[in-house]
């Protein structure tokens, strides 16, 4: 008899080889967007122009994003194949391919449940056990410190993946030399779309390190810009004219995240279960995180946030903005 | 049987997939070195090609299953960890090379084209001959002049289409078009911006201003307008301390005071009071939520009335600095309000002595809603003057201006300003035997209408009309102007 550990070893295996074995296909494909930086014309040039450098940016964190996306997504099948496989006695028959975690929502029902063999309705049952077992409840409470209002913090699941959602849009509105919304939480993959509705020029730009970009000047009647938010983290949104006008959006890797209610509890279902690290932002604050052992029951998670002193950020070129822009 | 079945598929599905990577991603790289060694056929190492038939011999599985155990798997995904890391690498190296190429000093600026009509003689100003609306400065000024000098504004820069001829004077008249219309390069701005750390920004305005010349002389200039440091000792960077020669904390018209920054075209006939820039220091801080106190504080060398004005003193030639200060107020309204007030008191400028004391004193307003912008000013000021410096006089009764800035749609925005002046400047003793030299008395008031046609960020278009009217008894002089100017900016 073939060991569990083995089917499994077997099965993960296949599921690595295959996407490892479409990202070697796709690296080689020159014309694909993710094609692979050779010796450049930047090189050649003597030396890298601005739009290069941010090209060769995006396709180092489109590598990144997809390689922790593969790595992410296998180890969850691996210990989700484990976890049914040990449910059902250690038996490998019968098994069924689990979803790939976090396929169409944080509770990942969405997900058709892809069989190797033929379904059938036991088969099924089995695999919804097996889902409802994998997640639980994440629920907590923040301490705030003065002048930060606990609406505005949000807590999320930093080590779970959802993958990049396609063709979901917010919109930021420039109106009256103030960003509107000011604040936004979105998944990695949003577009966010930037209208200009004042009559004079903005320059939106973000410094963030992983997020950054710079929309050029436009005003009212202007086509409105987009930028499309790829990793994970805080991205800081500025005027590159106006030096009050600021924005933060919050990319979470998954939907899994909530936020807190006017008594600073939260609460955030269908996290999978395992170790997991949640963090709890809120702009004004500093950032704070936890590790937490999620179990099917659910878990406990406390945070007390201090206050960040406000600094000032920046024009677009690393000045100062001075004393006279607003 | 059915679970020898799953084992072998899967094993060979494991065995085939990884070897077609491996292939893919790594040639060189062999994934099979177990105790059969057995090796991946390179052959079907395709995207398209079938997978190969699973191996049969369990000695073959056991082998295929230690080969793509945990170990291997690290194997298979290093071509791609490395490929991220040599990504990275050269990210780093590609930031740095474009930060290095970051220039230190950013450049800026503006080219302001006009083309101006103005009415009569081009001046602002006529002479009472014969103390024939006046007689009471009879015996006491020896010329007595009407108006004002710096109404016919055609530019930003507050230059005058022409100054006319006052006897007893020798003045630099920049523009002197002696009312004819036309084309003027008001002037060409190079501004200067370097940023020495984090906190602290150097800047310089350089006006280059071509004009003609007269008796074998240029009369091309350069004015440099800013030269000052501003450094910003706190974290939030609200505070802000200024050295060199920077713009004044009176009332708000400076913050418009050049070509790029004003809605209109000219500038109001009390900023030649307010707008000037002054050498010395100055401190501005922001203060409470959302700045809803604003205070600046600043001590210059003289006052701030702008250079072509004859107050100016840019290096000083007495001891008795200018202290001058505002005060604002932002409060939380539906729309962006500011009221100020704001003063100067100091040495009077050209005197070689600080007995004399020079001031001024006025309230200001602006706010924003939407696309409408509201700015309103009162100022009051005077000066002894100094007869045996040969050092004006004067006594600003009161002056101020209403502007309304409205950009109907993102490209067209239109502009109407009242306002007033009523003042008297003099040089020389009324009370000394034979009088003073002279006296100029305005009470003037000025209705302006103009367009803006914003094209692009770097295209603006503005004309202006200005109406020049008189009152309290002095006869109404022709001397509206109409003008315009094509901002072509960075």
């Amino acid at each position: 008899m073939l060991s569990a550990k083995r089917v499994v070893t077997g099965i993960l295996m296949a599921g690595v080889a295959v996407t490892v074995f479409a990202a070697a296909a796709r690296g080689q494909d020159p014309s694909s967007k993710n094609a692979p930086m050779g010796p450049t014309a930047s090189e050649d040039a003597g030396g890298p122009s601005r739009a290069e450098f941010i090209r060769l940016q995006t396709e180092v964190r489109e590598q990144k994003q997809l390689i922790l996306d593969m790595l992410q997504s296998e180890q969850q099948r691996y210990e989700m194949m484990l976890k049914i496989i040990r449910s059902q006695g250690g038996t490998a028959d019968g098994i069924t391919l689990p979803p790939l975690p976090l396929q169409g929502g944080a509770s990942g029902a969405g997900s058709a449940a892809a069989s190797q063999g033929e379904r059938s309705s036991e088969r099924g049952r089995g695999a919804a056990l097996a889902e409802a077992r994998r997640t639980g409840p994440l629920e907590g409470k923040i301490a705030l410190p003065v002048g930060v209002r606990a609406t505005d913090v949000y807590v999320y699941i930093d080590n779970v993946k959802g993958g990049h959602v396609k063709g979901k849009s917010i919109e930021i509105k420039q109106e009256n030399k103030q960003f509107s919304p000011r604040l936004a939480v979105v998944q990695v993959g949003t577009n966010v779309v930037f209208p200009n509705f004042d009559a004079i020029y903005h320059n939106v730009f973000s410094p963030s390190p992983h997020n950054s970009f710079d929309l050029g000047s436009y005003r009212a009647g202007d086509k409105a810009r987009t930028v499309t938010l790829t990793t994970p983290g805080v991205v800081e949104i500025f005027c590159n004219m106006h030096q009050k006008m600021s924005a933060d959006v919050l990319v979470v890797p998954s939907p899994l995240f909530a936020k807190a209610r006017p008594d600073g509890t939260f609460r955030i279902d269908n996290v999978p279960v395992g170790l997991r690290k949640v963090v709890a932002w809120s702009p004004g604050a500093k950032t704070a995180q936890q590790r937490v052992e999620v179990t099917p029951t659910g878990a406990q998670v406390m945070f007390a946030l201090e206050r960040e002193e406000a600094r000032a950020h920046s024009n677009k070129l690393g000045q100062a903005y001075g004393s006279y822009r607003d | 049987m059915k679970c020898d079945a799953l084992r072998r598929l899967s094993i060979g599905m494991a065995f085939s997939l990884a070897a077609a990577s491996a292939a893919q991603a790594a040639p060189q790289k062999r994934l099979a070195q177990g105790d059969g060694g057995t090796k991946p056929p390179a052959a079907s190492a395709s995207p398209s090609a079938p997978a190969p038939e699973p191996p049969s011999a369990p000695a073959d599985v056991d082998a295929v299953d230690d080969v793509v155990g945990d170990e291997s798997l690290e194997e298979a995904a290093t071509p791609l960890s490395d490929r991220i890391h040599d990504l990275e690498v050269r990210l780093e190296q590609t930031r740095q090379v474009a930060v290095g190429r970051q220039p230190r000093v950013t450049v800026g600026g503006y080219i302001d084209l006009g083309f101006f009509v103005p009415q009569g003689d081009g001046s602002g100003i006529i002479r009472d001959q014969g103390n024939l609306y006046f007689p009471e400065y009879q015996g006491k000024y020896g010329w007595v002049f009407l108006g004002d000098l710096l109404a016919p504004t055609v530019n930003s820069r507050g230059e005058a289409a022409d100054l006319g001829d006052a006897a007893g004077v020798d003045r630099f008249d920049s523009i002197h078009s002696r009312g004819a219309p036309g084309f003027i390069a008001n002037e060409v701005n190079l501004t200067l911006t370097s940023s020495l750390g984090d906190n602290a920004l150097a800047t310089a305005s350089v006006n280059f201003v071509p004009r003609s010349g007269s008796n074998f002389a240029l009369g091309d200039f350069i004015d440099v307008d800013l030269a000052q440091l501003e450094w910003m000792p706190t974290r939030s960077q609200k505070t802000s301390f200024f050295v060199g020669k920077m713009d004044s904390v009176l009332g708000i018209e400076y913050r418009d005071r050049k070509a790029v920054q004003r809605f209109g075209i000219t500038p109001s006939l009390i900023a030649r009071y307010t707008t000037g820039t002054a050498l010395g220091m100055k401190l501005r801080s922001k203060l409470g939520p959302d700045d809803v106190v604003v205070i600046a504080a600043a001590l210059t060398n003289g006052s701030n009335t702008t250079e072509q004005f004859h107050f100016y003193d840019e290096i000083d030639t007495n001891a008795g600095k200018t202290a001058s200060g505002r005060l604002a107020l932002r409060p939380p309204l539906p729309f962006e309000t500011e009221v100020g007030v704001s003063g100067s008191y100091g040495g009077q400028d050209r005197a070689r002595t600080s007995t004399g004391a020079m001031w001024f004193f006025g309230v200001d307003l602006q706010a924003h809603a939407g696309r409408v912008d509201v700015k309103a000013q009162l100022l009051k000021g005077a000066a002894p003057g100094s007869p045996i410096d040969d050092v004006y006089g004067l006594k600003l009764h009161k002056g101020g201006y209403l502007e309304l800035d409205w950009m109907l749609t993102p490209v067209i925005g239109v502009i109407g300003r009242g306002e007033f002046r009523d003042a008297f400047v003099w040089l020389g003793d009324p009370n000394a035997p034979g009088g003073a030299n002279r006296a100029y008395l305005t009470k003037s008031w000025r209705g302006t209408g103009g367009l803006r046609f914003a094209f692009s960020d770097r295209i603006v278009l503005k004309a202006e009309y200005l109406h020049n009217g008189e009152y309290g008894g002095i006869p109404q002089i022709k001397n509206d102007v109409f003008t315009t100017s094509l901002l072509l900016i960075d």
